[in-house]
């Protein structure tokens, strides 16, 4: 089952195309990855999926809605995480999680059992009641997910999630996006970093606002017969520059 | 595209946290009011004691004792006799001896005032104080001139100040909260998380006002409380208009606010803008402390698009004329227009910045 499909997608700012013409399709429960340096398109084309930036042209269909169209109904149907994590520093936990609840109109009942799950599952009962500026990076990411998750959307953009925590952090992240994806969630994940890339079930690499590769990690590194995404993506950049040249 | 009033009390609420978990900064908020109420209170005080008068008799009959007793029996006057000598006075004016002499010829009704001009509204003051103690009592006068004052029968200048005052800090107040409240959200990328969110931009800006509705408005009695203790302020007309009255131009207020917050990169950008044009003009286009009449009229014109102006009519009618609600209906509905065409820019350009941003 689709649940992203972009067709010729392109967004330009003024003369600089960011992204170039791009034809996607991510599944249902899948976990797709864009892997590039920084301006090469990733957050733009993440960006243009969960309706903070109007593309300049081509169609996108999230979970099989237009993004032109029907973007009121879209919202409701997204999750939306950056790097900045987009928490209220001044506000303790559980007021964070009230806030995000009410913006999504869940009623009273919902809101509270939600913010009982996620105190169990993050374990962060005592935290509740402290200001989201002393809880941990770690546990304020997570916590920031938790947020962009609480009315069940069916779609999470995560865009550079664990930019800024440490490596145990992050593969404690990525356990949870595991999880979410067998619970049939699709998720898209933007990084720079390379090993992070090898966890995904699908991954894209982009440069200059084009997909230059897109396949399986484990087929990648066999068609291009490298032992690491890293070494792929040095490969692929390097052709692509001297095909350029 | 439902306005949904769940949304609006979601941001409403997160607002009201984000005042009372910032005590420091509620505090400054509330204080500083308080501050420039006892700055302005004894400052900015009008009210002229303490003449320091030279008198010089020459008549030295029954009439100019008369006048001298008088004079004498003031409490603005402290009397000095003072040789009729040019120089003596001369040096009397540059040793900040005295204020004024007066000098009584030796026909009692040959009468001349001097007077120190180095201020000149107050010399003004002491002139019209001077007349006024000689012409209650003088009997042989031609012509008998009864002055009455309405409404301020003592010259007191915490009638005039104290509705300006509330009139100034309910706007700078306002403006700069609500101002900084959204700039805050785009800074801190919170804004990027309630976009892609199901939340309306007017449910946003609803949302935000409220909490900054009640906590102006709080301030606002606040000030007029403390100038009703400690400057024996009156306040005659009805209080319910004046909480009516004062939550239209709080009104105002926030929306200016909010129309910073739209236009401003950062807080501290939004900060200046509300205070400078706040300020200013409530100080010197809306006859808080100088009467519009006697400026010029590109001033005057200018002074039409500051609120300020209409609130000053409606307080200083509430508290000291004790106006009601009709009479007052031209300045408030003023305000009511500004507050729409303020709410509809901020709306407008809020909505058209959350479109472009895609």
């Amino acid at each position: 089952m689709i649940s992203v499909k972009t067709t010729q997608l392109t967004k330009k700012f003024g003369s600089f195309t960011a992204v170039d013409a791009v034809d996607l399709e991510v599944y249902k429960g899948e976990i797709f990855g864009f892997l590039g340096a920084n301006g090469a398109g990733k957050s733009t084309m993440i960006r243009m999926l969960c309706g903070l930036l109007m593309p300049s042209s081509g169609e996108a269909l999230i979970d099989g809605l237009d993004i032109y169209k029907e973007s009121e109904l879209i919202k409701k149907r997204i999750g939306y995480m950056s790097q900045k994590f987009s928490l209220y520093n001044d506000l303790t936990v559980a007021e964070n999680i009230e806030f995000y609840g009410g913006v999504y109109s869940l009623d009273k009942k919902l809101i509270r059992s939600k913010k009982e799950e996620i105190a169990v599952s993050l374990n962060l009962k005592e935290e509740m009641k402290r200001l989201t500026r002393d809880v941990p990076v770690g546990l304020k990411q997570r916590l920031a997910l938790a947020c962009a998750m609480l009315h069940d959307p069916k779609i999470i953009f995560l865009d550079e999630p664990t930019s800024g925590v440490d490596p145990k952090v992050r593969k404690d992240f990525w356990n949870i996006i595991y999880d979410l994806s067998e619970h049939g969630k699709t998720v898209f994940v933007t990084t720079h970093f390379m090993e992070e890339a090898e966890y995904c079930h699908r991954l894209s690499i982009m440069q200059d606002g084009r997909i230059i590769a897109l396949d399986s990690p484990e087929n990648m590194k066999a068609i291009h017969n490298e032992k690491t995404i890293q070494d792929v993506f040095i490969k692929l950049i390097k052709r692509q520059n001297n095909d350029e040249i | 595209m439902k306005f949904n009033l769940n949304r609006v009390y979601a941001i409403a609420k997160k607002e009201f946290f984000h005042i009372i978990h910032d005590p420091r900064s509620l505090l400054i908020v509330i204080l500083l009011p308080l501050l420039q109420l006892l700055m302005f209170g004894y400052a900015l005080n009008t009210e002229v004691k303490d003449i320091n008068l030279g008198i010089a008799d020459n008549a030295l009959n029954m009439q100019s004792k008369e006048i001298i007793r008088n004079f004498e029996g003031s409490e603005m006057f402290h009397v000095f006799g003072i040789s009729t000598r040019t120089e003596d006075i001369h040096q009397a004016f540059l040793e900040q001896k005295l204020n004024a002499v007066l000098l009584i010829g030796e026909d009692v009704n040959d009468l001349q005032l001097i007077v120190d001009g180095s201020d000149p509204n107050y010399a003004s003051l002491i002139k019209n104080y001077v007349n006024q103690a000689l012409a209650s009592k003088q009997e042989n006068m031609l012509v008998d001139i009864r002055v009455q004052l309405l409404f301020n029968p003592e010259l007191k200048s915490s009638y005039f100040f104290v509705p300006g005052l509330i009139a100034l800090i309910l706007v700078m107040i306002s403006a700069l909260l609500t101002s900084i409240s959204i700039t805050r959200e785009k800074e801190n990328g919170t804004l990027e998380q309630l976009l892609v969110s199901p939340l309306q931009p007017l449910e946003f800006i609803i949302g935000k006002l409220l909490p900054y509705v009640f906590l102006s408005m709080l301030i606002g009695f606040l000030i007029l409380i403390m100038g009703l203790i400690l400057f024996d302020v009156v306040f005659v007309g009805n209080a319910i208009a004046f909480t009516i009255l004062s939550f239209v131009y709080v009104c105002t207020a926030l929306s200016f606010g909010l129309m910073i917050s739209t236009v401003s990169k950062n807080q501290m950008q939004a900060m200046l803008i509300a205070l400078i044009f706040t300020m200013m003009p409530t100080l010197m286009l809306s006859g808080f402390l100088m009467p519009l009449e006697s400026m010029p009229w590109l001033i005057r014109l200018i002074s039409w698009i500051v609120p300020a102006k209409y609130y000053l009519k409606i307080a200083r009618g509430l508290m000291i004329k004790g106006n009601n609600l009709g009479e007052l209906l031209e300045p408030m509905l003023f305000l009511l227009g500004f507050t729409v065409i303020l709410l509809s820019i901020a709306w407008n350009r809020f909505a058209k910045q959350m479109r472009e941003l895609k």
